[in-house]
C-alpha cells in the first residue's frame, strides 16, 4: 500500500468512518510494518491534537465554570493556552470534587423508587453528605428501580435504571448509560445532557435521552426545544422541538424517529416492575397468561409445548399449578428476552418436587435465560441439582461459572416457596451478590464454581437478545436436547430489581405481594 | 503501576516529600502529559466517541493513586499503564455494541510501542509547533480543519455554505492533515538535536 493511502485509511479510522473489512486490513498491515505503526502514531497524535485544540475551551466552559489552574500555567506560552485548559479541566474535577464536597455546595436531595439498587461515590473515596443527597461530581450507579431529582436550579429529572449517569455541576449531567427524562424551567436555560455519542443542550424544554449499551442514543423532545449534536462522526448539530425525536446515527449524522413519549418515567414509580405467571391454566393454543407491571407485559407471548396441555395443571397453592412431570416432558416458552448485563432481579416462585424426582445426569432448569456457555457468567438460571456427593436435590442459583447452592434437601414432596435474588452488586472476591430465601427465610448459600472453574472474566454480565442467546424459559433449559424439569411450579414473579423481606414474606404466604398485585 | 525505585539507584527526581510541593509536581505533571495520554488513548481506540470519558477516568485513577508516584521520569510510563488499563476496561464495556474496533491484539502491540511515545518529548512537543503548522494553511483550509473538529460544526455544513460536494471537501481534508503531519514531523525534526 503506498503512503498516502496508508494515511488515507489511517484518517478514515480516526475518523470512524472505515468499516469493518477497512479496520481488519489495516490492522493486518500495522501488525506487520513497523514503519506503518509509526505512521500510525504520527496521525493519533495530530488528530487528537487537533480535537482538542478546538474542543477545549467548549469543554472547559462546559464542564468547568471556573478553571483553577489557569493562573498558576502563566510560564506557558500563549499559544497552547488551550492545551492547558483541557489538561487543567480533566485534572482540576477531582480537585473541584473535593472542594464542592466538603462545603456541601448544591447539594440536593434524591428519591428512589422501593426497591431500588443505587450507589453513589465521589472520586478519590471523597464520602459525600450523609443520607439521599447529591453534590456536584457525584457518580451515580443506578442499577435497578428508579431515581428522581430536583436540582439547585429547578431542572427535574427522572432515571430508569440500570442507569450510570454524573452529576458534573447543576448545568450539566453526564449521561453514560440509562433512560433519562428531564423538565428544565426558563431560569435553567443551557442545561445541557451528555452522552457518548451527543450533547443535549436545553432551550426552555421537557426532553428524554436514552444513553444505551447496545444501541445508538436517543433525543425525544417532549416540549420546548433543544439543540442536539453529535459527538462521533461527523458531528452534525441540529435544533430539535416538541415531537421530535433523533437516534445518532453510526456516521454521526442525526436520523429521524418516530417520538414515544410515554417511553420516559416522569415520576416515580411506586413499585418494582415485574411479570406475573400465575399459571391457573391455558389458552385453546398454549398461551400462557402474562401480566404485570413491567413496559410490555400483556404482550409477552408465553406457551406451553406439551403433547397434552391440559394434564399438566393440578391445585397449586394459589388456584392452579402447573405440573411438568405429569405425561410426557413439557416445557414453557416465550419471546421475552430476560434481564440483561448486571441488572438486579428477583425470581420469586413456589416449586414441588417429589422424592427421587430428576435422576438424570443433566439436570435442567426450572427458569433460565441468557448464554448457556459455562466459562463466563452470562446466564441466568434458577435449578434443583442433585448433589453429585450425597444424591441431594438442592436449589441453585447459576449465573454460568459462579453458582450458589441452598443447603437444604428439597426432593421431599412438599410445595416450598423461593426466592432468588441478584442484587446486581459484586463482593471483593468477585463472587456475584446474591440471596436465597426459602419459604421466606433467608438461608446461607454455599459458593462453588460450576464444572470449567472460575469464569474467564469475574462480572455478572447476563446476555439477552443476540444469536445463542435463549429467552425466558420455564421447566427447560437455555439449549435444546436438555430432559424437562420433573417437579411443579406456582406464581412466577420476575422483578426488575431487588425486593425487600415485606413483600418476600407476602409471596411466601400469601402467594401474592401485599398490595394484592 | 509506577516502576519501584531501587535502593542502590540514584534518583534525582524523585517526587517531593512535602506534601504542597508533592501535590503542585503532580499536577504540573499530569497537565504537562495530557495531550500525549490522550493520543495514546486516541491511537488505542481510534474513532472512538468515548475517547474523552476514557481520558478522564484515566485521569481520575492516576489522580486516586497519585501517592504511588516515586519519581517524576516514571509518570508517564505508569500513565500509560492506567491509561491502557482503562482501554480495555471501557472495550469490555461496550463490547456489545456494533463500533469496529482493533482487535485486543492489535491493541495490546500498539500499547507494547509505548516505548515509541515516551522515550522523547516530541509527543507533547508536536503540539507546540501544530499551531504553527496551522498558521501556514490557507484560509479555506483552516476553515475547512475547523469545520471537522469543532463541536457543533460538520462538513456537511461546510459544503452546505461553499457549495462544495461533500467528497471533494473529504478528499481535501485528508491532504491538509498529511500535509499537517509532514509539517510537524518536519519541525520536530529541526528541534530536536
Amino acid at each position: 500500500m503506498k503512503q498516502v493511502e496508508l494515511e488515507n485509511r489511517i484518517l478514515e479510522l480516526l475518523d470512524g468512518q472505515a468499516s469493518a473489512a477497512q479496520v481488519l486490513e489495516l490492522e493486518e498491515i500495522l501488525k506487520a510494518d513497523p514503519e506503518a505503526r509509526s505512521v500510525y502514531r504520527s496521525l493519533s497524535r495530530l488528530h487528537s491534537a487537533l480535537c482538542v485544540r478546538y474542543e477545549a475551551a467548549a469543554e472547559v466552559q462546559a464542564v468547568l465554570p471556573i478553571a483553577p489552574f489557569q493562573s498558576s500555567q502563566n510560564e506557558k506560552p500563549k499559544r497552547v493556552l488551550p492545551w492547558i485548559l483541557a489538561a487543567a479541566a480533566a485534572v482540576a474535577i477531582a480537585v473541584l470534587v473535593l472542594s464542592k464536597n466538603s462545603g456541601g455546595a448544591n447539594s440536593v436531595p434524591y428519591q428512589l423508587s422501593p426497591g431500588s439498587v443505587c450507589q453513589v461515590t465521589y472520586p478519590d473515596g471523597v464520602k459525600g453528605p450523609e443520607g439521599h443527597f447529591l453534590v456536584d461530581g457525584a457518580y451515580v450507579e443506578l442499577l435497578g428501580g428508579n431515581f428522581e431529582c430536583s436540582l439547585a436550579n429547578g431542572v427535574h429529572l427522572v432515571v430508569e435504571g440500570p442507569a450510570e449517569f454524573t452529576l458534573a455541576n447543576q448545568d450539566l449531567v453526564l449521561l453514560n448509560q440509562g433512560n433519562a427524562w428531564f423538565d428544565v424551567p426558563e431560569v435553567a436555560k443551557g442545561f445541557s445532557v451528555r452522552t457518548h455519542e451527543v450533547d443535549v443542550v436545553d432551550l426552555e424544554s421537557e426532553f428524554g435521552v436514552l444513553a444505551l449499551s447496545d444501541a445508538p442514543d436517543q433525543i425525544h423532545v417532549l416540549r420546548g426545544s433543544v439543540i442536539a449534536t453529535t459527538r462521533i462522526g461527523t458531528r452534525s448539530s441540529e435544533v430539535l422541538t416538541a415531537g421530535q425525536a433523533r437516534v445518532v446515527n453510526h456516521d454521526g449524522s442525526l436520523k429521524t424517529l418516530p417520538p414515544t413519549p410515554g417511553r420516559f418515567q416522569k415520576a416515580l414509580s411506586g413499585k418494582i416492575p415485574y411479570l406475573h405467571f400465575g399459571l391457573d391454566g391455558i389458552g385453546v393454543n398454549g398461551e400462557i397468561q402474562v401480566d404485570g407491571s413491567m413496559p410490555g407485559a400483556s404482550s409477552i407471548k408465553a406457551r406451553l409445548i406439551s403433547e397434552d396441555s391440559a394434564s399438566h395443571f393440578i391445585p397449586g397453592p394459589v388456584g392452579q399449578a402447573i405440573s411438568f412431570s405429569s405425561g410426557s416432558g413439557a416445557w414453557i416458552n416465550t419471546d421475552w428476552p430476560g434481564l440483561s448485563g448486571k441488572a438486579p432481579r428477583s425470581i420469586a416462585f413456589w416449586f414441588k418436587i417429589d422424592p427421587g424426582a430428576q435422576q438424570t445426569d443433566t439436570f435442567p432448569a426450572a427458569i433460565a435465560w441468557g448464554n448457556p456457555d459455562n466459562h463466563f457468567n452470562r446466564k441466568w438460571k434458577i435449578w434443583f441439582p442433585r448433589d453429585p456427593d450425597n444424591g441431594q436435590l438442592r436449589a441453585c442459583i447459576s449465573f454460568g461459572a459462579d453458582r450458589y447452592y441452598d443447603p437444604a434437601r428439597l426432593d421431599d414432596g412438599s410445595w416450598h416457596h423461593l426466592t432468588a435474588i441478584y442484587t446486581g452488586k459484586t463482593h471483593e472476591d468477585g463472587t456475584p451478590d446474591c440471596l436465597l430465601y426459602l419459604d421466606g427465610v433467608l438461608s446461607k448459600p454455599e459458593h462453588r464454581f460450576g464444572p470449567d472453574g472460575p469464569p474467564v472474566m469475574r462480572n455478572v454480565d447476563t446476555q439477552t437478545g443476540g444469536p445463542g442467546n435463549g429467552p425466558l424459559r420455564i421447566g427447560y433449559g437455555i439449549y435444546a436436547g436438555l430432559p424437562t424439569f420433573q417437579g411443579s411450579l406456582d406464581e412466577i414473579y420476575i422483578y426488575q430489581g431487588v425486593i425487600d423481606e415485606k413483600t418476600i414474606r407476602s409471596l411466601s404466604s400469601n402467594g401474592h405481594p401485599s398490595d394484592g398485585k | 503501576m509506577p516502576l519501584q525505585p531501587s535502593p542502590d539507584i540514584e534518583q534525582p527526581d524523585l517526587m517531593p516529600q512535602d506534601p504542597s510541593d508533592r501535590l503542585q509536581t503532580f499536577v504540573r505533571l499530569i497537565t504537562q502529559h495530557q495531550g500525549v495520554i490522550r493520543a495514546f488513548i486516541v491511537s488505542l481506540m481510534p474513532g472512538s466517541p468515548s475517547i474523552a470519558d476514557v481520558l478522564q477516568e484515566t485521569n481520575m485513577v492516576l489522580w486516586k493513586k497519585r501517592d504511588c508516584l516515586r519519581a517524576e521520569s516514571e509518570f508517564v510510563t505508569w500513565a500509560f499503564t492506567v491509561a491502557r488499563y482503562e482501554v480495555m476496561h471501557h472495550r469490555d464495556r461496550v463490547k456489545r455494541d456494533d463500533r469496529v474496533m482493533f482487535s485486543d491484539q492489535m491493541v495490546e502491540l500498539l500499547a507494547d510501542d509505548e516505548d515509541q511515545w515516551n522515550t522523547t518529548e516530541s509527543g507533547d512537543a508536536s503540539l507546540e509547533v501544530l499551531e504553527d503548522c496551522m498558521s501556514k494553511l490557507t484560509g479555506k483550509e483552516r476553515d475547512l480543519i475547523e469545520f471537522r473538529y469543532t463541536p457543533g460544526k460538520s462538513l456537511q455544513q461546510y459544503a452546505e455554505e461553499t457549495g462544495a460536494s461533500a467528497s471533494s471537501l473529504r478528499i481535501s481534508l485528508m491532504r491538509i492533515r498529511r500535509n499537517l503531519k509532514l509539517c510537524v514531523e518536519t519541525h520536530l525534526a529541526l528541534r530536536i538535536p
